[in-house]
């Protein structure tokens, strides 16, 4: 080493100051895959390219099927609720006129048929109204124990999937148990009141 | 394919990957001299470059162009390989203890016969960066960011969380260490260039 050099300092800067190292292509393609990556998520606007363009289009639909998916089943819950609970008007307003048909027929005929024929008609009604709810044993309770109709058009909103279908299956039952609870009826009524004349006639 | 220093870091401004590794391509071989000196292997010198070239392309934007660039780029590297040897947990502050005792006559005396018996040797300086990556952490970081990259004593005091008096005496330290291990290699080398012509 033939550098005038002052001391170890000047000796070491003058060493190191241009030290250099080469360095393999490995790590060049591993600091090239390290800057596409630093430039992929640094945004601007003169770098747009198609990964923006799809991650702007996957954010947008995934927002709006979350927003509309909130809307769509709220829409469908409060269509949902407000059948049923026509539906449930309808049933009790029906099982009135059961009951008010039955008492008309009582009317007509003596009063000694008058509690059997309520009761038949009232316990076949809620029959009808249990086959028709689809799971609910529950429900079934409920409306014998509290009388709540709120709860059992909730339950029966809840369980009742195809609620259309449901309805036409469940008011052509009401229509033949009813014509068959006044068949009977009358026929019972014919047959004690044939019963007494013929008891007449004897005595 | 060269490009014009302003238009590469007009480029990088731009995030323009060619550009990107054009600069890199110019420059990496020094910046890894850089981090060669502050760790201790070849890998995690590795890994310091491509961190501290990603530092460089995130900082880029605020380099004033009246500067030297490689300068700048040095002085970003070094930051980052504090910064790694941080993270790495590579820096034994334990080394650097406050209260020792630091003798400017005695520096300047181990300086200039460190020197002498240097240049006497014909030491290069691949041995003499084994010579410097053999001293104890603190005493390499100091001697490295004083001597070779020009940082002051209350600057390095101010990266490394040490006093300025804790920072003269590592440096005293440093250069004391290097002499002595200066010395065995010069006898190592005596004995066996003795060998090799008897």
């Amino acid at each position: 080493m033939s550098k005038n050099i002052n001391n170890i300092d000047d000796l070491l800067r003058d060493d190191f100051e241009d030290f250099s190292s080469d360095v393999s292509p490995d790590v060049r393609a591993k600091v090239s895959n390290a800057v596409r990556s630093f430039n992929f998520f640094r945004f601007s606007p003169g770098n747009f390219n198609v990964f923006y363009l799809t991650a702007i289009i996957i954010g947008t639909s995934v927002i709006l099927s979350f927003t509309t998916g909130i809307f769509t089943t709220g829409t469908r819950e409060t269509n949902q609720t407000k059948p049923n609970n026509q539906k449930i008007n309808s049933t009790v307003e029906s099982s009135d006129k059961t009951v008010n048909s039955e008492t008309d027929v009582q009317n007509n005929e003596n009063t000694l048929f008058e509690n059997k024929t309520e009761s038949q008609s009232v316990f076949p009604m809620t029959k009808i109204i249990n086959s028709s709810n689809t799971d609910g044993n529950d429900s079934q309770e409920s409306i014998f124990q509290d009388g709540n109709v709120e709860t059992l058009s909730n339950e029966i909103v809840e369980t009742n999937s195809s609620t259309e279908g449901n309805k036409i299956v469940y008011d052509t039952i009401v229509e033949t148990v009813k014509v068959f609870i006044t068949d009977t009826i009358t026929n019972e009524v014919h047959q004690t009141v044939e019963v007494k004349k013929n008891k007449k006639t004897k005595n | 394919m060269m490009y014009d220093e302003s238009k590469i870091i007009e480029g990088c401004r731009n995030n323009k990957h060619k550009s990107q590794m054009a600069l890199f391509d110019k420059y990496a071989p020094m910046l890894r001299g850089v981090c060669l000196r502050y760790v201790r292997n070849d890998a995690d010198a590795d890994d310091l470059l491509q961190e501290g070239f990603i530092k460089i392309l995130d900082n880029i934007k605020n380099y004033v162009e009246t500067g030297s660039l490689k300068a700048w780029m040095k002085r970003i590297m070094v930051n980052q390989a504090l910064n790694f040897l941080k993270k790495k947990k590579q820096l034994d502050f334990c080394q650097l203890n406050e209260n020792e005792d630091f003798d400017e006559d005695e520096q300047d005396y181990n300086q200039d016969k460190t020197e002498n018996k240097l240049i006497e040797a014909n030491i290069g300086p691949g041995e003499i960066l084994k010579l410097i990556k053999s001293l104890p952490d603190g005493y390499q970081m100091v001697l490295n960011l004083y001597v070779i990259d020009g940082f002051s004593h209350k600057e390095i005091a101010g990266q490394l969380n040490i006093s300025v008096g804790t920072s003269k005496s590592q440096l005293s330290r440093a250069r004391k260490t290097l002499l002595e291990k200066a010395n065995e290699l010069i006898l190592k080398n005596t004995i066996s260039y003795e060998q090799e012509y008897k």
